[in-house]
């Protein structure tokens, strides 16, 4: 479908909708998927989707209705307007509140570095098949787990202001584990890499997949350490997983903009540590997974800096949020796909760099935990979770031998008090996706540099 | 979206030009869901979803795969397909006949029928009821209804099975905020037939017991000897998903379960049987085939301590040398994975309460925070405590706070000093009682 097609469909759709709000957004999205398990080739798949969705205002009360089938959008319309209505009569209203946005009208073009379209689907079997073969290569291997995955999505946004936009993403994804078994002793060890619009993450990997492999090896003779609380450094990687999960969360305003309690503790100006904290998320930093130009909500993306010397002095919105709480619009309202509305979600998301080197964190740990690398993360306002994906015991401030991978736990009113170094060393992670209200995986990037944390819970492994 | 009988047929016909061996797998689906945000009403969704995913096994024995939401490109499916099994996985299966297939219902029309009215009425009742004890509550609920889900499987070897099913679910969580304190309590009920006045109240109930017990912040105690109490939803988001890891057919085939060679050997407490049961009625996981048309039955696996057997679908079964056992699930877009329909625990002897009433000093555990992260194909769990209670003298004493647990399924699940003669249904995916082991590790800040 052309550009005019597209907007005279979606702009025929919302003429008249009857409501304070509407809009429109029209998908079209092709995935490639190619999975190894264990020695060989066990999923390849082309995936190619369609849809839509409208979602309309009334008094406060919002109506979404997702489709795929596009003969009929103006009636889709309709059904989000009337669920929107007839939700507005039986709720207590306090109008339709929404930040004023300048309507824009732009195609967007993809960031592309090399286009993953442009390589054959034989040469990325080949390149995985090459690093499985790597994995394999490590004696005492037991199994192995490749995924690599791209994936293309065409989004038209329209809507009752005046908007319309079309922006093109284009992602690369990749995750690679080793396994390694002796008896019913089973290890394993991995890492994740992602990209915008750039295959070239996927190439010249084969010192990570070497690096892995024997890691998993390693640890079938790794000791597990006693869960407690413990001094920790982190790597740049897992200190953007932290980042992402300790405070971005909570910097979600659709978090307080109804909870009132919250917001109390949740103030502009709180102090939540040292004045080496900064904090910033921002989808207008450019080339990150996290990055676009405008939300799905037709707002311009912005960096919102989040933590500035140790200070709350930003969060993160959409238009409802942003009205309903008196701050500017950041463009952060973000949807997975025509199956869901947008909810307010971090983009790209960090910890600034700080003073110290890596030496000068690791000086004077009589003992500690060095943790690198990620599992996961997980949030529930308060209290977060993130895991490691590899860990070493720090003696006399030497980095010493492996030991078996922990969880992390910290609650957010004293662990980033808890952060007592911070290093100069900032580096990025897109491996990971984000998940919230059912929405996963979204393409976000995170990172840090190295940071010390004193008293942090670990689980014993 | 094309009505799916035409389209399956059309799809299959064009896979002919490719392939003499195919399949097609469609779904077609209509749902509704109503939110209520921090005690009121919010959003109404609505979803209309089709497409079709096709499936070949090319002359040089590989498996091509693609799949669409977009009627325009249904034409051009079979020769994707064809390019995908170029390269493909090796086709170790045929696909299967038409067999005899069991009845088992997993659809009502009643819940086509719930209007928005009825679901606004329903959440605004719980609203309602956790306000009135908890004033300073801030609730959200969640009702959705798939009122429509309708899929079809054909293949060259004859199968033709049109499955039917709906689906009424409640989830509903309760947040209280005292200081620096964030109590966040959740729960929710399912069926595929329209959930009853008292499936409601027993979910509030669980809410409203769940906030009173946490009313009071202690300490936990920790230590790797301490008598720990996880409730049905406990155990659903500690200790299964590790322990179906080991079973699941993927990890068996390529050596990487720790189940691999224990099969028929008693591995775990004599006490636990476990099985997956697709034959159950109304309940989410109901089906009479699974998703590539092979008879669902009961799975077997831990009978009374005995490993039974892995979850298999075609392509796994033959990597490992056994028969299909019905477990290949998928979404449209993917290739079928072995998986569970609906897990049961078998009931024990005694009574929560009198389980509880036994612990001298222990915990209980009930939600989770990052479950599921780390080395759950070995068995291990950890997560942090996002809901945990301390237990004193057999009674619940309060919240514990900053806690987190981790352990080993096998060992754990080696030492169960007791299984609850109650169940309960979690999440509307699996039926299961309360269980009390030791060996699990207990850390605190």
């Amino acid at each position: 479908m052309t550009t005019s097609d597209t907007r005279s469909l979606a702009e025929d759709a919302l003429a008249g909708h009857g409501a304070d709000y509407c809009e429109v957004r029209i998908e079209s999205t092709d995935s490639t998927r190619i999975t190894y398990r264990g020695k060989q080739l066990d999923d390849l798949n082309l995936t190619s989707a369609r849809g839509g969705a409208a979602r309309a205002c009334v008094n406060g009360a919002w109506g979404f209705a997702s489709f795929n089938g596009l003969e009929d959008i103006k009636a889709r319309v309709a059904d989000a307007v009337r669920q929107a209505r007839s939700l507005s009569s039986r709720r207590k209203s306090d109008g339709t509140q929404l930040a004023d946005v300048e309507p824009n009208v732009e195609i967007v073009p993809p960031h592309i570095v090399k286009d993953p379209r442009d390589v054959p689907l034989e040469e990325k079997i080949r390149l995985a098949d090459h690093y499985n073969d790597l994995i394999w290569s490590q004696p005492g291997i037991s199994s192995s787990d490749i995924i690599y995955g791209d994936n293309s999505r065409r989004v038209a946004f329209c809507n009752s202001d005046g908007t319309y936009v079309e922006q093109e993403v284009v992602h690369v994804i990749s995750r690679i584990s080793a396994q390694a078994r002796e008896g019913a002793d089973v290890q394993q060890a991995g890492f994740s890499i992602g990209a915008l619009g750039d295959y070239g993450v996927f190439e010249d990997l084969d010192d990570d997949v070497r690096d892995a492999a024997s890691r998993a090896v390693g640890l079938l003779s790794a000791e597990p350490l006693t869960g407690g609380q413990r001094t920790v450094i982190l790597d740049p990687i897992l200190a953007g997983v932290f980042v992402h999960e300790a405070f971005g969360h909570l910097s979600e305003a659709d978090n307080v903009y109804e909870n009132e309690k919250l917001r109390d503790l949740m103030y502009m100006g709180r102090k939540f540590g040292g004045a080496h904290l900064n904090f910033t998320d921002g989808g207008a930093m450019t080339g990150m997974r996290g990055s676009y130009k405008y939300d799905d909500e037709g707002t311009p993306s912005t960096v919102t800096p989040l933590v500035r010397e140790g200070e709350l002095v930003g969060r993160l919105h959409s238009r409802e949020t942003a009205a309903k709480t008196g701050e500017q619009p950041t463009g952060n309202a973000r949807a997975i796909s025509h199956l869901f509305p947008p909810i307010v979600r971090m983009t790209n998301t960090f910890i600034e760099n700080g003073d110290a080197t890596f030496p000068d964190l690791l000086e004077g740990v009589e003992e500690g935990v060095y943790v690198k690398n990620w599992y996961g993360g997980m949030t529930q306002h308060e209290m977060f979770t993130f895991s490691s994906g590899e860990a070493y015991m720090i003696r006399n401030g030497e980095v010493q031998e492996a030991v078996k991978p922990v969880m992390l736990s910290g609650n957010l009113f004293e662990t980033l008090e808890n952060i007592d170094a911070i290093a100069n060393d900032r580096e990025v992670n897109q491996g990971g996706g984000c998940g919230k209200g059912g929405q996963m995986p979204l393409p976000v990037a995170n990172g840090s540099p190295h940071i010390r944390i004193q008293n942090c819970l670990i689980s014993g492994a | 979206m094309a009505n799916i009988q035409d389209t399956s047929e059309r799809l299959l016909q064009s896979a002919a030009d490719v392939s003499s061996s195919a399949e097609v797998f469609s779904v077609e689906s209509e749902s509704r869901s109503v939110q209520f945000e921090a005690n009121r009403a919010k959003n109404v969704t609505t979803r209309q979803s089709a497409g079709s995913a096709l499936r070949i096994v090319s002359g040089n024995g590989r498996v091509g795969f693609a799949s669409t939401t977009d009627d325009t490109r249904l034409p051009e499916l079979a020769q994707r397909a064809a390019a995908v099994s170029e390269y493909g996985a090796e086709a170790q299966f045929d696909f299967p006949s038409q067999s005899a297939l069991p009845e088992v219902a997993s659809a009502d029309d009643q819940v086509a029928h719930i209007t928005e009215d009825d679901i606004l009425a329903v959440g605004e009742g719980i609203v309602e009821r956790v306000l009135a004890e908890f004033p300073d509550a801030l609730c959200d609920v969640h009702v959705t209804t798939v009122m429509r889900h309708r899929q079809r499987l054909i293949n060259s070897a004859g199968a033709d099975i049109v499955g039917f099913g709906t689906h009424h679910s409640i989830s509903a969580g309760a947040e209280i905020i005292s200081g620096t304190d964030m109590l966040s309590v959740w729960d929710g009920t399912s069926s595929a037939a329209v959930l009853s006045p008292d499936d409601v109240d027993a979910l509030v109930e669980r809410l409203l017991t769940n906030l009173r017990n946490a009313q009071r912040i202690v300490n936990a105690p920790t230590g790797k000897d301490i008598p720990v109490f996880f409730t049905p939803q406990g155990v659903a988001g500690t200790l299964l998903p590790p322990l179906l890891s080991g079973f699941n057919g993927q990890n068996v085939a390529t050596g990487a379960s720790p189940l691999i060679d224990r099969w028929g050997d008693k591995v775990l407490e004599d006490s636990l049987t476990i099985y997956d049961d697709p034959l159950r009625p109304m309940t989410s996981g109901s089906r009479r085939s699974d998703d590539e048309g092979v008879a669902a039955r009961r799975i077997p696996l831990v009978t009374d301590g005995v490993i039974g057997e892995p979850l298999l679908d075609l392509q796994t079964a033959a990597k490992c040398g056994m028969t299909p056992n019905g477990c290949g699930l998928r979404g449209l877009s993917t290739t079928p994975s072995p998986n569970t329909s609906f897990v049961c625990v078998e009931p024990g002897n005694s009574s929560d309460a009198d389980m509880i009433g036994g612990i001298d000093r222990g915990i209980v555990v009930q939600q989770l925070l990052g479950a599921g992260q780390g080395n759950q194909l070995g068995g291990d769990f950890r997560a942090n405590l996002s809901l945990g209670f301390l237990v004193e003298s057999g009674e619940v004493a309060g919240r514990v706070k900053d806690t987190m647990i981790s352990g080993n399924v096998y060992e754990v699940l080696s030492d169960i000093e007791g299984i609850s003669s109650e169940t309960q249904t979690v999440w509307g995916s699996s039926e299961l009682p309360a269980v009390l082991c030791r060996g699990v590790e207990v850390a605190a800040a």
